[in-house]
């Protein structure tokens, strides 16, 4: 075919070609954006009470109705904003880990990472319970770095094996995930909030904790974009990808505290949620492929639109009462997994 | 061909991408100037409460109103401005729906399980006193919420109450002086100071009376409650029925032991600890009674070890109510006083 087609015809076809090779993701991320807003608006209507969609609107735009702007402002879409960036800063560390090792099964809480926040964040509760959110979020940040370079260091025995790495990471989950049940069962203060906290959960997350995510959310899912081209390097094999001047163990040690800051974050507000990272990653490349450019935003999107639906299942599920928002994406996340390992 | 689609591409990916953090950055700020933490949240509320109170205060604009607005100190240590009487009350525990009726008033809304006083099933269930459900709560317009210092107290549930943009007072009930503090709290809250002081007295009266029942007697008790995994957990000083043992003169050799476990004042009991221990008699909750589980009082004397113990072959075992002991702390300390000098017989 394409001897016999002329010049013209040949040009049409590349510019077509390349316009799909845009226009595909970018479907794919308006589409994903279009739905998180009716997610959004549907987090705003239903829940414990349930709003008209007329009484949403006033309470998002005036100050008439108190009630509606109360619930809106203060309980609703504060959570909602949460859930994303929760939901978002997760899929990414999935995706990256999964790069970086190279695993189709890496993500987040496999690897340690999310127990090793988990525990700096029940460390931080038990010595003062009272920690403000944003003391919080800088404690699982620490024990989300300390971990994520544990790992590397276990991992590292002159060069890093992504094999490696994910055996440590077992480990290292194993290991933490006891220690925050053996810091549980003796301290008073995770009685009430356990479940919450093990299970993952946005419950009573508000403006607090936003503002104490912001500051390492946003520079971490800018570092992943930045890194996107590298991790797209990565994966074609160590030493091709030394050869094409990507420093590998560099690279993969900053991958991976990216990964520890953005799943710390994450951690601080809604405590261990899983299968996110998993889950996300894949679904993106169902939709667009293995670019790393691209599925890195897609993730993005996808993970916050997993966490926001699951917490809006979450709180209508037994309305007026609420189950942790984990369980959902566990729920949705644990199938999946073992569709990934029967199928692929 | 192949340079131009790529640099096309190329930005296109670069514009995409930027637009993402632009739009998530800017979604992020503009949300983010919105919200008011910490203190503000008293100043909000008195707004609303007075435009729609001015219509009955101005009647009574002389007598009441010399009280307020008042500042109270709660059970954490807050200071909360409260600007006129409270008329629409939301209480999100057990204890602190009853101490809310003993001083003479009612709730609008109250947590699941606190189902005393009777007049209080008509109030709104908001959800548990561990989940309470914020949204329940604001649809009931509250002008007072009354959250537990014991239960509530942790910043995990402080901060989503305190952006409800209504005033909120901590008072829960660890001890018998808890009890007495909370009264007061609500007393002057409500300018309810007589009948506050009047359950008082009669509290301080019930003590007295446990006190003298149990004067002479050298009881040594062990009072134990159940884990949902079977651990027994004996009370020590710190806990509620811990304080009420040491008030009325028991004698709790438990009370020397470390704090282990996850219940705040009971400490994990082996069972070599209870025998060597053998109390003359042993005081049991069971939290998951209500539920159908077995009653502790029932399972002790058929575990081995205990069998040999003086309080089990006298029979000297007392199921103690898990409301008045457990899980409802309060104005019901009255009974609870009661229940410990009755329970106090069996030994002899």
């Amino acid at each position: 075919m394409a001897g016999t087609a002329t010049p013209s015809a040949r040009r049409a076809a590349l510019q077509r070609r390349a316009g799909l090779q845009v226009g595909r993701p970018l479907l794919f991320l308006g589409g994903g954006l279009a739905l998180l807003v009716v997610i959004g608006f549907l987090t705003l209507m239903f829940g414990a009470i349930n709003l008209t969609a007329s009484e949403v609107w006033s309470g998002l735009t005036s100050d008439s109705d108190v009630f509606a702007r109360n619930v809106v402002w203060q309980i609703r879409y504060p959570r909602f904003v949460d859930g994303i960036l929760v939901g978002a800063s997760l899929a990414v560390a999935g995706a990256m880990l999964q790069g970086v090792t190279r695993n189709p099964l890496a993500d987040p809480t496999i690897l340690g990472i999310t127990a090793a926040s988990g525990l700096a964040s029940a460390t931080a509760l038990v010595i003062n319970p009272q920690i403000p959110q944003w003391g919080l979020a800088m404690s699982c940040i620490a024990g989300g770095l300390g971990g994520s370079l544990v790992l590397f260091f276990i991992a590292w025995r002159g060069v890093v094996s992504p094999v490696r790495l994910a055996l440590s990471g077992v480990a290292l989950s194993a290991f933490f995930g006891a220690a925050i049940v053996g810091l549980m069962s003796s301290s008073r203060t995770f009685l009430q909030t356990s479940l919450g906290f093990l299970a993952g959960g946005l419950y009573g997350s508000e403006w607090t904790e936003f503002h104490a995510m912001l500051p390492y959310v946003i520079p971490g899912l800018i570092a992943a974009l930045l890194f996107a081209g590298r991790l797209n390097v990565l994966q074609l094999g160590d030493d091709v990808a030394a050869g094409l001047g990507v420093l590998t163990d560099r690279t993969r040690l900053a991958i991976l505290a990216v990964c520890g800051v953005l799943t710390a974050a994450a951690v601080s507000a809604a405590g261990m949620v899983s299968f996110v990272g998993l889950v996300c990653p894949h679904l993106a490349r169902f939709s667009i492929g293995a670019d790393h450019r691209w599925l890195i935003p897609l993730s993005a999107l996808y993970g916050a639109l997993l966490v926001t639906a699951a917490d809006l299942i979450a709180r209508l599920v037994i309305a007026p009462s609420e189950i942790p928002m984990g369980i959902i994406t566990a729920g949705i996340g644990a199938p999946f997994l073992l569709y990934l390992v029967k199928y692929r | 061909m192949e340079g131009l689609t790529s640099i096309r591409t190329r930005s296109w990916r670069l514009a995409a991408i930027a637009l993402s953090v632009l739009l998530v950055a800017a979604f992020a700020f503009a949300c983010g100037d919105d919200d008011d933490d910490d203190a503000g949240s008293t100043t909000t509320p008195t707004e609303t409460s007075e435009a729609t109170t001015t219509a009955e205060a101005s009647g009574t604009a002389d007598a009441g109103d010399a009280a307020y607005p008042l500042k109270v100190t709660d059970l954490l240590g807050r200071e909360v401005e409260i600007a006129e009487k409270p008329t629409t009350v939301v209480a999100i525990s057990p204890t602190a729906v009853e101490l809310v009726y003993a001083v003479g008033e009612t709730v609008v809304g109250r947590s699941s399980s606190a189902d005393f006083p009777p007049e209080a099933q008509e109030a709104t269930d908001v959800g548990t006193a561990y989940q309470p459900s914020f949204d329940t709560i604001l649809s009931l317009s509250p002008d007072l919420i009354i959250a537990d210092s014991v239960i509530q107290g942790g910043a995990d549930y402080r901060q989503p109450l305190e952006q409800l943009g209504v005033p909120v007072i901590f008072a829960g009930a660890e001890s018998y002086q808890d009890v007495i503090d909370g009264l007061t709290l609500v007393g002057k809250v409500f300018d309810a100071q007589e009948n506050a002081e009047e359950v008082i007295a009669g509290i301080e009266k019930a003590r007295d009376d446990a006190k003298a029942a149990i004067e002479g007697k050298n009881l040594s008790v062990v009072a134990m409650i159940a884990g949902r995994d079977q651990t027994l957990y004996a009370a020590k000083d710190a806990s509620y029925v811990g304080d009420l043992l040491k008030i009325t003169g028991i004698e709790n050799p438990a009370s020397s032991q470390p704090d282990a476990g996850p219940f705040p004042g009971y400490s994990t009991l082996a069972p070599e600890k209870l025998v060597e221990y053998d109390p003359q008699i042993i005081f049991t909750i069971s939290p998951g009674s209500a539920s159908g589980a077995p009653l502790l009082s029932t399972l002790i004397p058929n575990i081995p070890p205990f069998r040999g113990l003086q309080a089990v072959t006298s029979g000297a075992i007392v199921e103690l109510d898990v409301e008045l002991f457990l899980e409802s702390p309060g104005p019901r300390i009255v009974e609870a006083f009661a229940a410990l000098a009755a329970a106090a017989d069996k030994a002899q």
